[in-house]
């Protein structure tokens, strides 16, 4: 069955005179794993927020479909963590067990059923071992799995990410990006929005591209083209595709400076971008053995 | 051990007056740790000088103090919430202009005469002069307070820690801030006449910083601020008796004298060690040092 | 992107700001506005008095020759009255201005001195009734912090004093009354007089050992000096210092070792803590003293110094065992009714 999970219907959102969002018609279907990529600004966080239902559309409408055994759909959501007190007095077990706050019950402590699918949640995350450090106690990754957790606790139909690579190391990313492609695997959808070209959204299966509405959608061979970069980011972009993988990269002809390297003052060059820096002195005419080592290549 | 008792078997301005220190202290201690929390020490501060004119006004209106001004630091207390979120003025100005203009308003009323409360027992409390009816409406303003939190504790722990996200995970954050802004109020009216005015910033904010030191437990915070809090209002009373020394100001300078002492007994006995996590950019400017405790 | 928030909903925000602004200028224009007419058409002599007694007073030597305002609103704490734009104007077109000084009045004093007319005299009763070694220091008012206790007219002899100090300033003030202010002096002095020795047999009823006062505010040191009586204590705040347990105890051990049957507050200081005191040694809590407000409604006789005196006393002899019977003999009439 590829009922959709949310479907957007000329959705608009104004806030005073500007329009945030116009007129965006989106499906999301079930199982999907979808990125939503765009400049800042463009809207992809109230996409999120719509989505959640903690926005609600100036027109148009959002509908969410049904979850696991026709109850309503049951949303995940993982906000970006910059507003995070990280000196909180909190354990990561207690931050996935705050995914169970709205559950209605009266009692202040979990219940061993709930802390026992929390620990299960942990594991599963690769975290279990640290349930009980406090989250200032953690490294970016591990932080941000706390809150993944936290949202996974009520076994959600769809997962929404904000920027949850966004800060991390290499390693992080990858381990992040095969934990939330597992997750899916497992029949969860999932929807993030990330601003990473090359690392992330090239490698998701389905993106959608918003800069205020909707201009592409479909798979990253189909939607990272230069015109539709173009379009999106206003600017002008290479892609090139190597061993089935796409690489986005900015225009030789975007970063190269308009003036002649000739006319400058100094023995020195300053920064050039876009061409090769010429062999200079280092300013220091009495080095005939170099024993003072070059400075690292300026320029790219 | 007739030191501890003799006061409390000779003079019946001694019992209510401890338990009212007791009490007022345990509860502002409790409160204390959500408003630390928060980051909204000044909210005692404020909230105080504001029911001063919610009491002034009640008082010239002909309504019941108590209803009338914990109605008003209620009021005061959401419009501080709701200004605070605001980003382009900060939440210490908003609560600046709000709070200082109630108070004004009360010392305007008050001032013109023929209150029956006076400026001086609203500045600096009458924990003396406390009478049994007044402290049974304490137990019982503690109780619907303690009550509350109780059954609410996981919202209000999710509201505290993550207001953003609350409102998804179906923690109604408008209904969260709503019911601190009660317990707040309801905590400062109700020991308004303990501590006065001008002390209760100190009551609110001072248990919970020690507690804070103490501890990185949630839960474990809130009781050794809550418990502080009603040994330092206890303490206040009998320092008071044998000392001669005002019983509110005994109070708050206790609380300085223990918060040095931890401070600095955590700073000796504890191997800190500072470790700056590699990769600062991870998660922004807001990523912690972290700083073990050993 | 803007934020939204209560005032930015589009078209709503503007409008509501400004009408917000608008009633905000309106309130305080109407508040700096509000104001009385004063009288100073009449051509008579422009007199201000402070505090109520000592308005009243002034009032029986003037009589009707003169107009004489009262700056100090009844009921309001006179140590801690903060001046309005009213009293500034009344001040202004005053010809002579009475105050008790000795610190009571300190913010009107400075009011008076930036705002009098030229010509017009600043008269400070206190300091020119006694002498430095006659002040009297107490609880409230200690030696060591240099002001002595200012109410010096809840002792009827002081009330005399001021009495003849004030008909000397309106005889010089205004030289064409003189007959009418001397005339005046000379009848209210007579009342005093008897006042004065009615107040001292109603006091002698009272049991030597009741002969006692714990009060709120230190309004009764020059009464207790001369009458006869003891203060021993007056719990009001003192340099912001609430009275602390001990003290309040060892008040408590003195009522109770020595029976005192009664403890005063007054209206304009409500006071728990001396109510709790009366809880705990079973004294009755008296808060209907006045120490600067007078009883009744302005009209009436007993709305006058005489009147609070009677009162006060006539309150103080009962509550604390004795007979008042001899203030009867005082009649309120004032020379101005």
């Amino acid at each position: 069955m590829h009922h959709p999970v949310l479907e957007f219907r000329g959705v608009s959102l104004t806030y005073g005179e500007g329009a945030v969002l116009r007129d965006i018609d989106l499906v999301i279907p079930e199982g999907a794993f979808c990125g939503i990529v765009g400049p800042s600004g463009a809207g992809k966080t109230t996409l999120l927020r719509l989505m959640d239902g903690s926005l609600q559309p100036s027109a148009g409408t959002v509908t969410r479909g049904t979850g696991a055994d026709g109850a309503r759909l049951r949303l995940g959501v993982v906000p970006q963590l910059e507003a995070i007190d990280w000196n909180f007095p909190i354990t990561v077990e207690q931050v996935a067990l705050l995914g169970t706050a709205g559950d209605g019950r009266r009692l202040p402590w979990s219940s061993a059923p709930m802390r026992r699918r929390a620990g299960e949640v942990l594991e599963q995350l690769g975290i279990g071992d640290l349930a009980h450090r406090h989250i200032r106690a953690l490294s970016g990754g591990q932080q941000q799995r706390a809150f993944i957790a936290r949202a996974l606790i009520r076994k959600p139909d769809l997962l929404v990410l904000d920027e949850p690579t966004s800060g991390v190391d290499v390693r992080t990313r990858h381990d992040i990006l095969h934990l939330l492609h597992e997750l899916n695997h497992d029949g969860i959808s999932i929807v993030m929005t990330t601003h990473d070209l090359n690392a992330v959204a090239a490698h998701l299966p389905s993106l959608v591209c918003v800069n205020k509405t909707i201009l592409a959608q479909g798979s990253p061979f189909e939607v990272l083209r230069p015109d539709v970069l173009q379009a999106l980011y206003g600017a002008e972009m290479i892609v090139v595709q190597r061993d089935g993988m796409l690489l986005i990269g900015d225009a030789f002809s975007a970063t190269v400076e308009a003036h002649d390297p000739a006319a400058h003052r100094s023995a020195m060059p300053p920064a050039h971008f876009g061409k090769p820096t010429p062999p200079h002195g280092h300013g220091l005419e009495d080095d005939p053995d170099h024993r003072h080592p070059p400075a690292r290549a300026e320029g790219r | 051990m007739h030191w501890l008792t003799d006061p409390w078997t000779g003079y019946s301005f001694f019992r209510h007056g401890l338990v009212a220190g007791v009490l007022g202290g345990a509860l502002c201690g409790f409160v204390g740790v959500y408003i630390v929390l928060r980051r909204m020490s000044y909210i005692g501060h404020g909230l105080a000088h504001a029911v001063l004119g919610g009491a002034a006004v009640s008082i010239a209106v002909g309504f019941n103090v108590f209803v009338g001004a914990g109605a008003w630091g209620v009021l005061t207390a959401m419009l501080i919430n709701g200004v605070s979120r605001r980003r382009k003025i900060g939440a210490d100005a908003a609560i600046g202009v709000v709070t200082t203009a109630s108070f004004a308003l009360g010392v305007v009323i008050i001032s013109r005469g023929g209150s029956p409360v006076s400026l001086d027992s609203l500045l600096f409390g009458d924990i003396l002069g406390i009478t049994l009816g007044q402290v049974w409406i304490l137990i019982a303003v503690s109780a619907v307070i303690a009550g509350a939190a109780f059954l609410r504790f996981r919202q209000l722990l999710f509201a505290t820690f993550d207001p953003e996200a609350a409102d998804a995970y179906g923690v109604s954050s408008r209904w969260a801030d709503t019911l601190f802004a009660l317990i707040v109020a309801g905590t400062i009216v109700a020991t308004m006449r303990i501590l006065g005015v001008l002390l209760i910033a100190a009551t609110t904010v001072i248990p919970a910083v020690i507690a804070r030191l103490l501890t990185d437990s949630f839960a474990k915070m809130l009781v050794i601020s809550t418990l502080l809090g009603a040994a330092v209002g206890a303490s206040g009373m009998y320092v008071s008796f044998y000392q001669n020394v005002s019983p509110g100001p005994a109070i708050v300078l206790i609380l300085a004298a223990v918060f040095a002492v931890v401070y600095v007994a955590t700073g000796i006995t504890s191997r800190r060690r500072l470790h700056v996590l590699d990769g600062l950019e991870e998660h922004g400017e807001t990523a912690a040092r972290t700083v073990e405790f050993d | 992107m803007r934020s939204s928030g209560v005032w930015d909903n589009g078209e709503t925000g503007g409008p509501v700001r400004r009408f917000v602004a608008i009633v905000a200028v309106l309130a305080m224009m109407s508040a700096t506005a509000c104001g009385s007419p004063t009288g100073s058409s009449s051509g008579k002599l422009q007199v201000d008095a402070s505090v109520a007694p000592i308005v009243d007073i002034v009032r029986n030597v003037a009589g009707t020759a003169a107009d004489v305002h009262g700056l100090i609103p009844e009921g309001v704490d006179s140590h801690t009255f903060e001046p309005t734009s009213d009293t500034a104007r009344t001040l202004s077109e005053a010809d002579l201005v009475f105050l008790n000084g000795l610190d009571l009045e300190n913010p009107t004093l400075a009011l008076a001195q930036a705002n009098v007319k030229p010509g017009a005299v600043i008269y400070q009763l206190g300091p020119n009734a006694l002498t430095p070694s006659q002040y009297l220091y107490d609880f409230s008012f200690p030696r060591s912090g240099g002001h002595p206790n200012p109410h010096l007219w809840m002792d009827v002899a002081n009330a005399i004093t001021y009495t003849k100090l004030i008909q000397q300033q309106l005889d010089k003030a205004d030289p064409a009354n003189k007959a009418t202010y001397d005339a005046n002096a000379k009848a209210y002095l007579a009342t005093l007089d008897t006042l004065n020795g009615a107040v001292q047999k109603a006091v002698d009823t009272i049991p030597p050992a009741n002969r006692l006062l714990l009060t709120y505010h230190d309004s009764f040191a020059y009464f207790a000096a001369h009458y006869g009586m003891t203060v021993i204590g007056a719990i009001q705040p003192v340099n912001f210092a609430q009275p602390s347990a001990q003290e309040v105890a060892a008040l408590i051990d003195q009522i109770r070792a020595r029976h005192i049957p009664a403890i005063f507050g007054s209206e304009v200081y409500p006071s728990p803590v001396l109510a709790q005191i009366a809880a705990d040694t079973g004294a009755k809590y008296e808060d209907t003293l006045r120490d600067d407000d007078l009883p009744g409604n302005p009209g009436d006789p007993e709305h006058s110094y005489v009147g609070l005196m009677l009162y006060d006393v006539r309150t103080i002899v009962t509550d604390l065992g004795g007979d008042p019977s001899a203030l009867d003999a005082v009649s309120f009439t004032n020379t101005y009714d």
